[in-house]
């Protein structure tokens, strides 16, 4: 009976993730706040559903009280969070909202399933990021210098890069951590948001080729930091930022263009002068003939969203362990492969629709320092989305960067959820200058 | 013109940015973004599609062996309807694999302990998962009962299967039989074989004695010297390079040679006088061949044996040795007197031999050597048939039309004359092969028809079983007659 409960619910989850991404779409283009407020309420009631049913699951696999006990409390937390997001931010995108849950909620039954100390450690700190990311919105309307620090969050950047070149410890062959009283952290994911508000302060108020050359060199500082901490997957994700924002902010193909090509040139000479390099594109092109080796990690993960198919094995019913580290970077595959493809490809979707509101926030600020935060935000989520599904399916070569706010790991799930503050913030402060406008159109 | 407004500077100088400019880049940005996402999505869907199939059958996939635990796994049937490899499941629910051929298919089939083999392990996946209608299984699983995996249903025939291993007797060797136009494989045996069924119990016996290695599929893994069944290769090469002048090839042999100081002689001592290149493949003359194949360009020769597959790998859906030929132009010449007759560095499997042999009974298409016909669901609604795929066309229709009257002269009038029947004519190539084991290795590969089409083709060694026709002959004529009998017994 229990084989027979999990199969239904394979074929429930997948229904439910469908009729959620279904609201995403019509949400978007919903005539009236009623019918809004409808497909809002749906899907939060498909997240709660998909939550409970995976949850139902595996306490009848595990029969352990202490998996109905992090359900509950997990329950308690949606519920209280999403009060406390309209109670504090009547104003706030609720569809936003509603997509950072269900990527947190798909992250902690995949997290349960896989290991549940590591799903209590991940819902601590998902509960204190929240709280913190609560106050994002109201310090950026408090603090009106924050669009003007400009070097400052560049120099504070470098430095912090910088750091584990004195405390900082190895991890999986990159030296990108360091520890402060017991904890991990990971630099890199934290200053990517101080990047992004440097080259967007820089930027914003550029009107020559001197500026922008000052401020690339800075850039650029970064990214070599992180290329010497062998940290490739984040090197590649700040060199993207700065050339969309460069370009966003110029208005000059050359920036784009010639972003791409210096990217490429320097991609191809790390090749030539490093082994890891090598390796990892080796790895990537050809897994099956090093399967025992450097291929061991891709090749799992195939066999993991292969064996899965499109429903999916049902949760506890695949090998997800059979993945090294799969909680962190290689979650996708587990999703994949328990949840089905068909649900995995509904997640990307959902990701990219997060991306689209991110984009109609930028496009909606008034002013440019918070549009190319805006876009800047945007690309950091989306292109490491990318980077990460796109590694772990072999698409790209994989470069080690974690699926925001899914993936195992208290510096990425901080740093997501501040992200996902900043972008409300902004939200709100566009929604509000729009309010304005038009009060100003009918004194007129 | 002030220096800092010429053209170069000025492509950098940020536009004067209004924020429907800046919308628009951003509009383009997020197009960028959604064209990526949509070529992972679709490399997701392709690979789930088209690719998954192959690569989660891998041995290093341990996923496939947990899905047992909720289905029967899947029956694999002959393509004549019988069991080949079947699960049983007594009285108390306890599930075993069973073979009730023995040790007939031991190789082909494979086993499903120990690590897997043959069939049973490359088609784990389709035996162990369902096409079955979901609802079935859904009820299946409410009524608390296991639902069954696939079926898979092969090409090989268990009669001509049979009287492969009945005639290969307790020899070494491999008797590979395959349809020249489609490529099915209607027979694989090799020897020393086991019994699939006890196959835990004499594991480590079987393991620890490397000398017989009756665990290796000879058939498709075994690498043999190809002997005088090379000549074919040659005879073609000859034939290719002096197009125009190779019918009226002609040669005295006086039962020896010598090319680049190293002598060959005739098989026995024989000389066959004045011989064309008909006779030269009728009677197997080495010296004729030695002779024509010193006139050879090698790197031509070289790249004739790539087209044919060696030193390629043979796409089947078992695991095989790759074929190898090393002789060009820069290799020592002192070698060309062995390798043009099938000796020297050169190894062939019995497999690959069985596929020369066919592309030539196929008018020059190599096909791909097909194991599996179809797969069936448990209720026998067939999911998924496989298709009959040319390779490559290895050699033009004229040229293997010739070819195949000069074997068909190796029956009539030379070293196979035992295979003259009324009921099929039958053509091929004997072979003796020296090798450091001992005795000579006998050969024999050849096709039969009864009009045009060639019907059936064959692949036999036996391993130091002397000369070609004494012991691989007879093989080869005992599965052409029970080809033929079966035919009849069709009608």
């Amino acid at each position: 009976m229990a084989i027979a409960l999990s199969v239904i619910t394979k074929y429930l989850i997948t229904v439910m993730c469908i009729v959620y991404g279904v609201s995403s779409v019509t949400v978007l283009s919903a005539k009236t706040k009623r019918k809004e407020k409808i497909l809002i309420k749906r899907q939060q009631y498909c997240m709660f559903a998909f939550h409970f049913a995976s949850y139902l699951i595996l306490f009848l696999k595990t029969e352990n009280i202490k998996i109905a006990l992090i359900y509950i409390v997990q329950v308690l937390f949606f519920i209280i969070a999403m009060w406390l997001y309209r109670y504090l931010y009547p104003n706030c995108s609720l569809a936003l909202m509603n997509h950072m849950f269900f990527l947190l909620s798909v992250g902690f039954v995949m997290l349960s399933r896989i290991s549940f100390d590591k799903a209590v450690k991940q819902f601590i700190i998902v509960v204190l990021a929240f709280l913190i990311s609560l106050l994002v919105p109201a310090l950026m309307d408090f603090f009106s210098w924050i669009p003007k620090l400009g070097y400052l969050y560049g120099l504070v950047g470098i430095v912090f890069l910088s750091l584990v070149f004195v405390i900082g410890s190895e991890k999986y062959g990159s030296v990108n951590w360091i520890s402060i009283g017991g904890f991990a952290l990971q630099p890199s994911e934290f200053v990517k948001i101080l990047f992004v508000f440097f080259l967007s302060s820089m930027f914003a108020k550029a009107k020559s080729f001197g500026q922008i050359a000052v401020t690339t060199v800075l850039a650029a500082l970064h990214v070599l930091i992180l290329v010497v901490e062998k940290d490739l997957g984040a090197a590649l994700l700040y060199f993207v930022i700065y050339i969309v924002i460069s370009y966003v902010a110029t208005g000059r193909i050359i920036y784009f263009a010639g972003g791409l090509t210096a990217g490429t040139v320097a991609g191809v000479l790390a090749y030539f002068l490093f082994a890891h390099v090598r390796n990892r594109v080796f790895a990537w092109q050809n897994p099956w003939q090093i399967i025992d080796g450097a291929g061991y990690q891709i090749t799992q993960s195939m066999f993991a969203i292969g064996t899965g198919g499109w429903i999916g094995s049902g949760i506890t019913q695949g090998r997800p362990l059979d993945i090294p580290v799969v909680e962190s970077d290689f979650i996708f595959s587990a999703i994949s492969e328990e949840l089905g493809l068909v649900f995995a490809i509904l997640l990307i979707i959902i990701c990219l629709f997060v991306f689209i509101l991110y984009m109609n926030i930028a496009m909606a600020a008034q002013e440019p320092f918070y549009k190319l935060v805006g876009i800047g935000m945007g690309i950091c989520f989306i292109f490491q989305i990318f980077l990460n599904i796109g590694g772990v399916t072999k698409f790209i070569p994989s470069t080690g960067v974690t699926l925001p706010l899914v993936s195992y790991g208290g510096s990425s799930i901080v740093s997501s959820l501040l992200i996902m503050g900043i972008m409300q913030g902004l939200f709100m402060m566009g929604n509000r200058e729009d309010d304005e406008e038009v009060q100003h159109g009918r004194e007129a | 013109m002030d220096e800092k407004h010429k053209w170069y500077f000025r492509i950098f100088e940020p536009k004067e940015n209004s924020m429907e400019n800046m919308n628009r880049q951003i509009l383009q940005m997020s197009v960028l973004v959604a064209v990526c996402f949509l070529g992972l999505i679709v490399y997701l869907v392709h690979f789930q599609v088209v690719e998954s199939g192959d690569i989660i059958t891998s041995p290093y996939n341990k996923r496939t062996a947990s899905y047992g635990e909720n289905l029967i796994k899947g029956t694999i049937y002959s393509s004549n309807g019988k069991e080949l490899a079947v699960t049983e499941i007594d009285e108390d629910g306890t599930e075993s694999r069973e073979y009730p051929y023995d040790r007939m298919f031991a190789h082909v089939i494979g086993y499903d302990s120990n690590g897997m083999s043959g069939l049973e392990g490359k088609c784990v996946y389709q035996l162990l998962t369902t096409n079955a209608n979901p609802f079935a299984l859904l009820l299946d699983s409410v009524k608390g009962e296991k639902s069954h995996g696939d079926n898979v249903i092969s090409t090989l025939d268990t009669r001509i299967q049979k009287a492969a291993y009945d005639a290969l007797g307790d020899r070494k060797g491999a008797v590979v039989v395959m349809e020249p136009d489609t490529g099915r494989i209607l027979a694989m045996v090799s020897k020393p074989d086991f019994n699939p069924n006890k196959i835990e119990y004499n594991w480590d016996d079987f393991v620890n004695d490397t000398s017989t290695a009756r665990l290796v599929n000879r058939a498709a893994q075994g690498l043999y010297p190809p002997g005088s069944t090379f000549k074919v290769m040659t005879a073609l090469a000859y034939m290719e390079q002096y197009k125009n002048i190779y019918e009226e090839y002609s040669y005295e042999c006086e039962g020896s040679i010598v090319e680049h100081g190293v002598e060959i002689g005739c098989y026995g001592g024989s000389v066959h006088g004045e011989i064309d290149l008909q006779k030269s493949l009728a009677k197997s003359c080495n010296t004729s061949f030695v002779y024509l194949g010193n006139q050879l360009d090698q790197d031509k020769l070289n790249s004739l044996c790539e087209t044919f597959l060696f030193n390629r790998s043979i796409p089947f859906k078992l695991d095989t040795k790759k074929s190898s030929y090393v002789l060009n132009s820069e290799t020592d010449v002192g070698m060309i007197p062995q390798t043009v007759i099938g000796q020297g560095d050169t190894l062939i499997t019995p497999l690959h031999n069985a596929m020369i042999i066919s592309a030539i009974a196929n008018d020059g298409v190599m096909m791909k050597p097909l194991l599996i016909d179809s797969v069936t669901d448990f209720t026998g609604r067939r999911v998924k048939s496989y298709k009959s795929d040319p390779l490559d066309t290895v050699i033009s229709k004229k040229t293997a039309r010739i070819m195949q009257n000069y074997l068909t002269s190796v029956v009539t009038d030379g070293t196979a004359g035992s295979l003259k029947s009324d009921q099929y004519e039958a053509a091929g190539k004997t072979g003796t092969a020296e090798n450091s084991s001992g005795a000579d290795h006998s050969w024999f590969i050849g096709y039969a028809s009864t009009d045009e089409v060639a019907d059936v083709a064959v692949s036999v060694i036996v391993e130091n079983g002397g000369a070609g026709s004494t012991s691989a002959v007879p093989i080869a004529k005992k599965v052409f007659n029970s080809f033929y009998n079966n035919e009849l017994n069709k009608d």
